[in-house]
């Protein structure tokens, strides 16, 4: 797998390269300016996360366009779970990355104003992980139900885009904790506020990233000719 | 012994295709030409064999061992040139050489250079700058540099202009003459493989329909003239027949057969020629088509 790595790596050292810059282009701009309040950092963070996947996507898809490297990843002596993995290793390695500049970027700047707050950091860190990985199954589901491709794909953009929606709403709402009246959210903004509610979401997102692995792995062959 | 290639009661079901069930053996060192018309469910074949797709029944082994997409044993033992040449296609021919030789422990570098010179493939090129002619050459390099005991080539020419296909094959026979390998060659133009192959497999509509030796067939199959009078029935082992007036042509799968049949009903001035493998081919799916 580290092999299929590091080949991978250096075929796409200018892409890796600009992905990193523009992961760390928002971490740099606020670690240069000043914010009043972490409710914009937060919303700040997930904004600049879609505003990657915009940019990276287009850029990324065509990199590869016509290449079908699964084909090529077929004829080496590597079994269909080995190829899963590293698929799994890959997202793992990319958005750990950005969420540890994010919490490390929290930490230097507002840990100072509410130490508490590194949960809700991590708690919507995992959001986003599972947002992103929501996507993810929806690709490899299309992949099952190939008639349905579009449809499946489609449902799980828009559920995520529902959910990034919700989330940075919910944000707001933390921070003005005023007029809240739904018993749902208050319960949900308690949770993403602890270490318990952390947890969940991590456990959510390892969740989510089994069943991807499970979907990619148990797809068993590499292509499907017609 | 076991053998190279052992396909057992294999189907593959499209929405519009069937293929099989295919029953098909081939020994160490043998060269197995797999012909049939476009869409007989040749390419198929080769993408089960490598697990490029779900096969419905059946199983298939190489070298003894099962080939399932979840191991990796028998994929050291095949070399495989597809009808898609795929590549790291902004790298360069050296670099995709490279990035595979760390996949093989069996990687030949000095195998790789002499085919190199011998393909006259730039190798500073970029995969996707490469002519069809060098992706050709490249794939089979790819394939042969860790040595494989089993050659699954499916149309490796196919596309190619008369002069590079005659170029490719000619230096692809000389490295592979050695008889050191098992081949299965899937091919609609059997002049291609005439000169390597050892038996020959015919599939037509998804379905083996024949499997001969090439001596065998090379010995039993005639065209046979003869001169006979009146009305007669069929003639044993004839897959074809001809007349003008009292001329007639047959041709046989079985020339003994068909002689004895001839002498028995009178027939005059008879002649018998050898067919070429090209004509015995067309002739055999001919009959099944």
């Amino acid at each position: 797998m580290l092999k299929l790595f590091f080949a991978e790596w250096g075929y796409y050292k200018k892409l890796t390269i600009f992905e990193y810059c523009l992961y760390l282009s928002p971490f740099i701009y606020l670690m240069f300016n000043e914010y009043e309040n972490y409710v914009d950092v937060f919303s700040f963070m997930m904004f600049s996360m879609f505003f990657f996947f915009a940019i990276i996507i287009p850029i990324g898809l065509p990199a590869t366009a016509g290449e079908k490297r699964e084909r090529f990843y077929a004829l080496l002596p590597l079994s269909v779970k080995t190829i899963g993995r590293y698929y799994i290793f890959c997202l793992i390695l990319d958005n750990t990355i950005l969420f540890i500049l994010w919490i490390i970027f929290y930490l230097i700047k507002y840990s100072h104003l509410e130490p508490g707050l590194i949960w809700t950091m991590i708690s919507f860190s995992m959001h986003i992980y599972i947002i992103f990985l929501l996507i993810a199954i929806g690709g490899q589901f299309g992949s099952y139900f190939k008639k349905f491709r579009g449809t499946v794909l489609l449902l799980s953009i828009a559920g995520s885009v529902s959910l990034f929606i919700f989330s940075v709403n919910t944000i707001k709402y933390t921070y003005s904790m005023m007029n809240i009246e739904s018993p749902l959210l208050k319960t949900y903004l308690n949770l993403i506020k602890s270490p318990s509610g952390a947890l969940i979401m991590s456990l959510l997102a390892g969740l989510m990233l089994y069943l991807f692995y499970k979907l990619y792995v148990n797809r068993k062959y590499y292509l499907i000719i017609r | 012994m076991t053998n190279a290639l052992e396909i057992i009661d294999v189907v593959k079901t499209y929405p519009d295709f069937k293929l099989g069930p295919l029953n098909l053996d081939l020994e160490p060192g043998k060269v197995l030409a797999y012909i049939g018309p476009n869409g007989s469910g040749k390419s198929t074949t080769m993408h089960c064999l490598t697990c490029l797709v779900e096969i419905n029944q059946g199983r298939m082994k190489i070298f003894g061992k099962e080939n399932k997409p979840d191991r990796t044993d028998w994929r050291f033992d095949i070399g495989y040139v597809g009808d898609v040449h795929v590549f790291y296609e902004k790298w360069t021919a050296e670099e995709n050489l490279k990035l595979l030789k760390k996949f093989y422990p069996n990687w030949s570098d000095q195998l790789v250079n002499n085919l190199v010179d011998r393909f006259r493939l730039p190798l500073k090129k970029k995969a996707k700058d490469l002519s069809s002619g060098n992706r050709v050459k490249l794939s089979l390099i790819s394939a042969l540099a860790h040595s494989p005991k089993l050659l699954l080539l499916d149309e490796p020419t196919a596309g190619l202009d008369p002069v590079v296909r005659k170029e490719v094959l000619d230096t692809l026979f000389e490295v592979l003459e050695d008889g050191e390998r098992a081949i299965l060659y899937s091919t609609h133009i059997l002049s291609d493989i005439n000169r390597l192959a050892d038996e020959l497999a015919f599939l037509v509509d998804g379905q083996l329909i024949s499997h001969h030796e090439k001596d065998e067939l090379t010995e039993n199959w005639r065209r046979i003239s003869f001169q006979l009078e009146g009305a007669f029935d069929d003639i044993n082992s004839a897959v074809k027949h001809t007349s003008d007036e009292e001329d007639h042509q047959v041709i046989s799968r079985n020339y003994k057969d068909t002689l004895q049949h001839l002498q028995e009903i009178g027939a005059q001035s008879i002649h018998k020629t050898r067919l070429s493998l090209d004509e015995i081919a067309v002739e055999i799916m001919k009959e099944k088509m």
